[in-house]
């Protein structure tokens, strides 16, 4: 039954992805929705923002219907105004206004409806008594309710697509948009409709979630969204019986897992990743998906072309505030060395703590992100697997730290403070290493394969992390992780950590932007663009993607030891797929392959949200914050789709 | 709106320069923080909701006004550290409040160490919290000592002698489970297995198929009141008739309107009983009601405890001198046994709280005393 609802919304995704080659986050928000629209009209009153309204109390047979065209509208808005104006933009961009998008409804769910769960009303099949089949199997009336109607919409969305005029147009716009175009086909028309469609899914699924678990809650969306989006990819991204096929799967695998593998429902969440992982070695284009969608569009995540025609005054800011950036790259030595000087000033001038500890932030997210940036805007691999790296070099240095020699050698932390400086080194080498060892599975896939393989792997560190309480003490986390000291001296004030954030800041930085320069940094941006193209140039592209993630990975590390020391404390909660998408949204937000970016996007990200708890109605309704960065965000994409340093980005293509 | 700005401009800038000069009316700044979005954000609202009815009943008596600053960590780690700056660097603000989860409590008790800035948190209960800062308190009992409260009155009390145990798998659910195994072993019964679910799971048949081939006489639930109502419910559906034991995560009224009939006869545990109206909790049920529409919660009522801890201390301080940071948290230590809607409160040198529970069953869609 779980396999239904996977399967109904991974035809969602598929069906999008097919015509517009967008994963369009939010259908895990549209699902949701759709359950809180249906409860909402079967009940006779409810709480909206707080006051009580009468709502009609319809039954299901009816409220279904139309919780799931009132989604199927906002599907349809949604792709008019954030989407279509992003149409020609680069491909992160609206995959980063799907996230927003997101992130906005859901805080505006927890506005509407709380935060606390709607439970499912009770409706006339829901309370007949279980069907009992060879004497120990319990099957409800509405399993087998749901089972019918994913199958009867799956079988009409099918016909609909093979024989109908608008279906027959869908597939030609998914085999050829260009072509398509030229024998008369509205683009605009068949991209609506597949949203539309796609939306009518989404929270057909999410009516359905619903009823079999009793209840309605503003993030509810996220998971199955996400395990839907898996198992669109493993059914092969593009086909709908793949989709249908990859749903079932997925859900008796994670069923059968957690039932029967010893501690499997700890680790439930880790086999869907494993299956995914191994199949997508073997076979990268999914179970039924067609093998030309592995060879991903080159070029395409970076893009060059501007999605729209701006007013003059606007191209002209965007082009003044580039310029200006463009000077802070290492080569103009007095700028650099000026921008530094004011870095250092601050650390002195800044009298607040908090500030500082913002600062801190700014610099150990920026770090990340600069980390995932070799990988994402130079090489032009889709990594979703990052925060892996970040929690090995934390773990690596609590673990020693606290765990061997506190706790069992009986050391004091302050006797080997050197370590720490060890450790640096120590944890992203090791980082580095498991890069290697990740990426290496990985070479054969491109796009958004290689995107959730690589995602795959971080989630499945972190459930590793969660669970292996032995060693890393599991959700309880580890704490007494001494702050870094130098001799004597502690270097724990917000002050000082600071200033040592800086000077790795600083090495880290002038290291890129050397290995940039390089015959390597030439190498990993000739396989951005043109994957084939380098191979065919004699770059050897395997060699230097591996390397791309053992650096990557190593600055991951490295900034995941100072985080630890910083913090003092390390948990799972830190190393999240949340985490993942934000250093990765940090980065698009600055501009891919920029030096400066992941510090301009994590600037923009930390401090926002601080400064907005502060606004009055936020203190009224918390939720608003997330809403309001939502909207930023996708007001940031379809503004700035290169993201807000973008003129900065190193030069080393040839223009065209 | 501009002028009303204006005036408030200068009345700072006038408090600005007269510093030192006490005012007639003394006010106290509480930070509140707690996940109030995002996933789980109902425990912290209604920790915020409980203080809030506090506070404005105390400022309606006149005397000393408090004022709750609120930052939501949303439950990240990242954000519950710059929250615990953010208050340290804010001079105004006096006490801190709050907490739903304790790996973001624990990130930010060294922050609280730098400035000396008194916690006294509502929602968090692991055991690695006990002594980890003298800054830190709680009014909540720990996973530990609630969960070998219930292993003992299963055993015990409900002579119960085959128990399935199932928890969530977090400091949460780890904690409470592994200590209500040890007191229910101890105190003489068996366990007839564990299992751990990952928070947010939906779907616990299986599970379940493998709990009742091994035919225990109950299962013990370590977790919150979402998954808690699901497994009764799945339970009941595969022809599961057992006792299900609840932890305090359980004690919710949305347990019985997500578990309807399924949650029949449950027995959880909690510090707040919401049909027990005793002297100090009747004004607190009906001002609740009155307030927000709904029933409250055990941590509605924890939320409203604290408050008056706050306040509490906020008394003992003004009677020795001025109220800082430093004397507030000297305060805490005093308090002796004040009266709450949870029962009393004092706290110990590790800043945990001594206290009794109470054991509710669930009976005709209503919490009541279990015997």
């Amino acid at each position: 039954m779980l396999g239904a609802i996977y399967a109904l919304t991974a035809v969602a995704y598929t069906l999008v992805y097919g015509v517009v080659q967008l994963v369009n986050f939010a259908f895990g928000e549209l699902f949701m929705l759709g359950a809180f629209i249906c409860i909402s009209l079967m009940l006779p009153s409810v709480l909206l923002f707080g006051v009580r309204v009468t709502m009609p109390a319809l039954p299901l047979i009816m409220a279904a219907p139309l919780a799931i065209l009132f989604v199927g509208l906002i599907g349809v808005l949604m792709e008019r105004f954030a989407y279509r104006p992003l149409r020609n933009a680069p491909r992160l961009a609206p995959l980063i206004v799907a996230i927003g998008l997101s992130v906005l409804l859901q805080s505006l769910a927890q506005s509407i409806w709380g935060a606390e769960e709607l439970s499912f009303p009770e409706f006339e099949l829901s309370k007949l008594p279980p069907l009992v089949l060879f004497g120990s199997i319990h099957v409800n009336v509405m399993e087998i309710v749901v089972l019918a109607v994913a199958i009867v919409s799956m079988v009409v969305l099918t016909i609909f697509v093979k024989s109908t005029r608008l279906g027959r147009a869908m597939r030609a716009t998914a085999e050829d948009p260009i072509a398509a175009r030229l024998v008369g086909i509205s683009i605009d028309r068949v991209i609506a409709a597949a949203f539309l469609i796609g939306s009518l899914f989404a929270a057909l699924a999410g009516i359905l979630y619903a009823q079999a678990y009793g209840f309605a809650n503003p993030t509810m969306g996220f998971l199955p969204g996400f395990k839907a989006l898996i198992a669109a990819v493993l059914g092969g991204i593009g086909s709908i019986p793949g989709a249908a096929i990859g749903g079932m799967l997925l859900a008796l695998i994670e069923t059968f897992g957690a039932g029967y593998l010893p501690n499997g429902s700890a680790y439930r969440d880790a086999f869907g990743f494993g299956i995914l992982i191994l199949l997508l070695m073997f076979r990268p284009q999914g179970l039924l998906g067609r093998r030309e969608l592995n060879e991903a569009p080159a070029g395409s995540l970076v893009g060059t072309g501007s999605s729209r025609q701006q007013p003059q005054w606007y191209e002209d800011a965007v082009r003044l505030v580039g310029s200006w950036l463009l000077r802070f790259n290492p080569g103009k030595t007095v700028l650099t060395l000026g921008v530094l000087s004011v870095a250092v000033a601050a650390a002195f001038l800044i009298t607040s703590d908090y500030w500082l500890r913002i600062l801190i932030f700014v610099l150990t997210y920026g770090l990340l992100a600069s980390g995932l940036n070799i990988v994402v805007g130079f090489t032009g691999l889709l990594d979703l697997g990052f925060v892996a790296f970040w929690a090995v070099g934390s773990y690596l240095t609590s673990i020693l730290f606290v765990l061997v020699l506190k706790q069992k050698l009986g050391i004091a932390p302050a006797d080997i403070w050197w370590l720490f400086y060890v450790n640096l080194l120590l944890g992203g080498c090791l980082a580095a290493l498991l890069g290697i060892a990740l990426g290496y599975p990985t070479l054969k896939l491109r796009g958004d394969y290689l995107a959730i393989m690589t995602l795959g792997f971080g989630e499945i560190i972190r459930i590793t992390a969660t669970n292996w309480i032995d060693l890393t003490r599991g959700p309880m986390g580890i704490r007494g992780i001494p702050s870094p000291s130098l001799f004597n001296f502690s270097l724990g004030q917000p002050r000082y950590l600071y200033l040592v954030g800086l000077a790795l800041a600083v090495l880290i930085f002038a290291c890129i932007g050397r290995l940039v320069r390089s015959y390597v940094g030439r190498a990993w941006v000739s396989i951005r663009e043109n994957e084939s193209a380098a191979e065919a140039m004699g770059v050897d592209t395997p060699r230097y993607k591996l390397f791309a993630y053992a650096s990557g990975g190593f600055v991951g590390g490295v900034v995941g030891v100072f985080y630890a020391h910083s913090q003092q404390y390390v948990s799972p909660l830190s190393f999240t797929l949340f985490e993942n998408i934000l250093i990765l949204m940090l980065i698009v937000m600055g501009g891919l392959g920029t030096l400066i970016g992941p510090f301009i996007g994590a600037a923009f990200w930390i401090i926002f949200l601080q400064v907005a708890q502060d606004i009055p109605f936020i203190q009224s309704h918390p939720e608003l914050r997330y809403a309001l960065l939502g909207l930023a965000l996708v007001c940031l994409m379809i503004y700035l789709p290169q993201g807000v340093a973008a003129k900065a980005r190193i030069k080393l293509t040839v223009p065209r | 709106m501009g002028v009303k700005h204006k005036i408030l401009g200068v009345l700072m800038a006038t408090a600005l320069f007269c510093p030192g000069v006490a005012s007639a009316e003394e006010k106290i700044t509480i930070g509140f923080t707690a996940a109030l979005s995002g996933d789980f954000a109902a425990f912290g609202l209604n920790m915020r909701k409980g203080a809030d009815l506090a506070f404005k009943r105390i400022n309606a008596a006149g005397g000393t006004q408090f004022e709750v600053v609120s930052a939501d960590d949303r439950g990240e780690a990242r954000e519950g550290v710059l929250i615990a700056q953010k208050f340290c660097s804010d001079e105004n603000v006096d006490v801190v409040m709050g907490y739903s989860f304790s790996s973001i409590a624990l990130a930010a008790v060294p922050v609280y160490d730098g400035c000396g800035l008194p916690v006294i948190a509502s929602a968090v209960t692991s055991p690695d919290l006990s002594g980890a800062s003298k800054f830190f308190r709680r009014n909540i009992l720990t996973d530990a000592v609630q969960g070998t409260m219930m292993g003992e009155f299963a055993a015990k009390t409900l002579n119960l002698k085959n128990v399935y145990v199932i928890h969530q798998q977090d400091d949460y659910g780890i904690g409470v489970a592994s200590a209500f195994s040890k007191a229910y072993e101890a105190a003489g019964g068996k366990l007839a297995g564990t299992e751990a679910y990952v928070l947010g799971t939906k779907d616990f048949k299986t599970q379940l198929a493998k709990m009742k081939a091994t035919s225990p006489d109950a299962i013990f639930i370590g977790g919150f009141y979402t998954e808690a109502a699901k497994i009764a419910q799945q339970g009941k559906d595969l022809g599961l008739n057992v006792q299900f034991l609840g932890t305090d995560g359980s004690l919710n009224p949305e347990l019985i309107s997500l578990g309807k009939k399924a949650v029949e006869g449950m027995i959880v545990y909690g510090m707040f009983d919401p049909s027990l109206a005793t002297p100090e909790s009747a004004p607190f049920i009906n001002g609740y009601k009155e307030a927000y529409g709904e029933a409250p919660n055990a941590f509605a009522a924890l939320g409203y405890d604290a408050a008056m801890t706050v306040a509490e201390a906020v008394k003992i301080a003004g009677q020795s001198g001025g109220v800082t940071r430093t004397s507030l948290n000297d305060a805490f230590g005093k308090i002796k046994d004040l009266p709450g809607v949870t029962g009393p409160t004092t706290f110990s040198e590790n800043g945990d709280r001594s206290g009794a529970l109470y054991f509710l069953k669930v009976k005709d869609g209503q919490f009541t005393l279990a015997k």
